[in-house]
């Protein structure tokens, strides 16, 4: 029977480090903002939710289960809610995603439309007949770019304020 | 050996830290980095056994310091404007000093060697005592509230005077409503109200997190914890509320005047203990003349006082959070 809950926690845990080593590996490679956060979230849910299952069964009958459970309790609550925090600030602040940057600027008004908006469809259907090599090349010269576009970030800020403003 | 591994590798990390706070020059990122240090620093105490200053560093460093200094950078520039210095002069200055921290470190004791001169001194007289002379079964307890009463209320003061050196510089200033009209003022001050998913779970977290600053608080004589860490907590719980309510808010749950009176508050109490243990015939914080049975009398002091250092700690927190939200964003 210990041999079985060892077993057991010893999959849970390699698992999980598998999942968190995962998500390290997708923040480094993936080409834009939410994509890497998609890959963050990966550790924060998986990685997190695994481990704490195999040091639970671990812990044997004792008080260390339950406050493992707490750990778990407050990181469901947390970790979703940071994450949500994250993206809206990304999101207000106009963080350019990948496809939406080869069709050139849109304020981030636009950005706060719903997925069906036709804006958007007109600009996936652009994409859609680029080759797929171009698609990354542009993909990855966007990503160093980042730290340059500093200065035209800062009216993108101010709009979306205003929009808040606005929406408040 | 497992110990080894898990310091060598925070370690390194914390130099990588250190090294990328060095290296930007977004105040911003340079926030975040450093509460991830404090954090490595928490999770680096904890593996060296010392679960109280892990506590405090985990609380302070990585949690309210990071919320402070972001408020302050609300006031300021986002981006660091360095000096036009020559790279010569501090270059040699801190590899001097930094070759000369490296010539001490020959010198220090091996980790965890029994014969090192701090384990020779005092300690053991501490550990022996402890269990006759105050019987908590925290020792770090027992050294920091009853042994080294002294230190701790010097401790406690220069928390105090630091809030004070805090409140006259930001002053309680009222921002100028005259030019910005009510509703415009409400829409520029700190708050997530549109947010609703932060502002709920938050405010769930709330009382969980203040629950947890009680328990550490009256759990300090049997495990980690006390009044230091306890007053970080409760004042992290109020301050979580004031973040995600707005400043105005906040300072409608804890009025300035009750955080700034909380401040003196716990001092007071503090050195009233000691007061009045020298009015029942003992010495200036000497707890055992405070009630007929001497253990009791440690119980009750050290309960006390850290009763004191917990209202200190938050009412401070909470009063130089409370003056930099006051401010506003420009």
């Amino acid at each position: 029977m210990d041999l079985l809950l060892d077993i057991a926690s010893a999959v849970l845990l390699l698992t999980g480090g598998f999942l968190v080593f995962v998500g390290g590996v997708g923040v480094m490679r993936m080409p834009e903002f939410f994509t890497r956060m998609h890959a963050a979230s990966v550790t924060d849910t998986g990685g997190a939710a695994l481990i704490l299952a195999g040091l639970m069964l671990q812990g044997g009958l004792t008080l260390v289960p339950l406050k493992l459970a707490a750990i778990f309790l407050f990181l469901f609550l947390t970790s979703p809610t940071a994450s949500y925090a994250l993206a809206n600030a990304a999101l207000l602040s106009g963080v350019a995603t990948a496809c939406r940057n080869q069709t050139g600027k849109q304020l981030p008004e636009d950005r706060m439309d719903p997925p069906s908006a036709p804006n958007s469809e007109n600009s996936l259907a652009a994409e859609a007949p680029a080759p797929k090599t171009v698609a990354r090349k542009s993909a990855k010269k966007a990503a160093p770019k980042r730290p340059t576009k500093k200065a035209a970030k800062k009216p993108a800020k101010k709009s979306a304020k205003k929009a808040a403003r606005k929406k408040s | 050996m497992i110990t080894i591994v898990f310091s060598l590798f925070l370690l390194t990390m914390l130099v990588i830290v250190a090294v990328a706070i060095l290296r930007t020059d977004n105040l911003f990122t340079a926030v975040m980095l450093s509460g991830i240090f404090s954090l490595i620093m928490a999770a680096n105490f904890f593996i060296l056994d010392a679960a109280d200053v892990a506590l405090t560093e985990a609380v302070i460093g990585a949690g309210i310091s990071t919320v402070l200094f972001l408020s302050a950078l609300a006031l300021t520039a986002e981006y660091d404007r360095s000096p036009p210095v020559g790279t010569w002069v501090p270059l040699l200055t801190s590899s001097a000093l930094g070759g000369v921290i490296i010539f001490a470190t020959f010198q220090a004791p091996r980790l965890g060697d029994p014969n090192a001169i701090v384990h020779k001194h005092v300690a053991p007289w501490y550990l022996e005592r402890t269990p006759e002379l105050i019987d908590v079964p925290n020792v770090v307890t027992a050294v920091l509230a009853s042994f080294r009463g002294y230190d701790t209320l010097g401790e406690v003061f220069v928390v105090f005077i630091a809030c004070i050196g805090v409140m006259s510089l930001l002053g309680r200033v009222r921002p100028r409503r005259d030019s910005i009209e009510e509703g415009e003022f409400e829409k520029r001050s700190d708050n997530l109200r549109h947010h609703l998913i932060p502002r709920v779970v938050g405010k769930m977290l709330v009382p969980f997190i203040v629950l947890f600053g009680l328990y550490v608080q009256f759990h300090g004589d049997f495990g980690p914890g006390g009044g230091f860490q306890a007053g970080a907590l409760i004042a992290a719980g109020v301050i979580l509320y004031a973040l995600v309510e707005g400043g105005p808010r906040g300072r409608e749950l804890v009025p300035e005047w009750f955080s700034s009176m909380l401040v003196a508050l716990g001092a007071l109490t503090y050195t009233a203990v000691g007061v009045v243990s020298m009015m029942r015939g003992g010495r200036f914080l000497d707890y055992s003349a405070l009630s007929h049975d001497p253990i009791h009398g440690q119980h009750m002091g050290i309960l006390i006082i850290e009763a004191g250092v917990g209202m200190t700690v938050a009412g401070v927190m909470i009063t130089i959070f409370h003056a930099f939200s006051r401010r506003g964003i420009r």
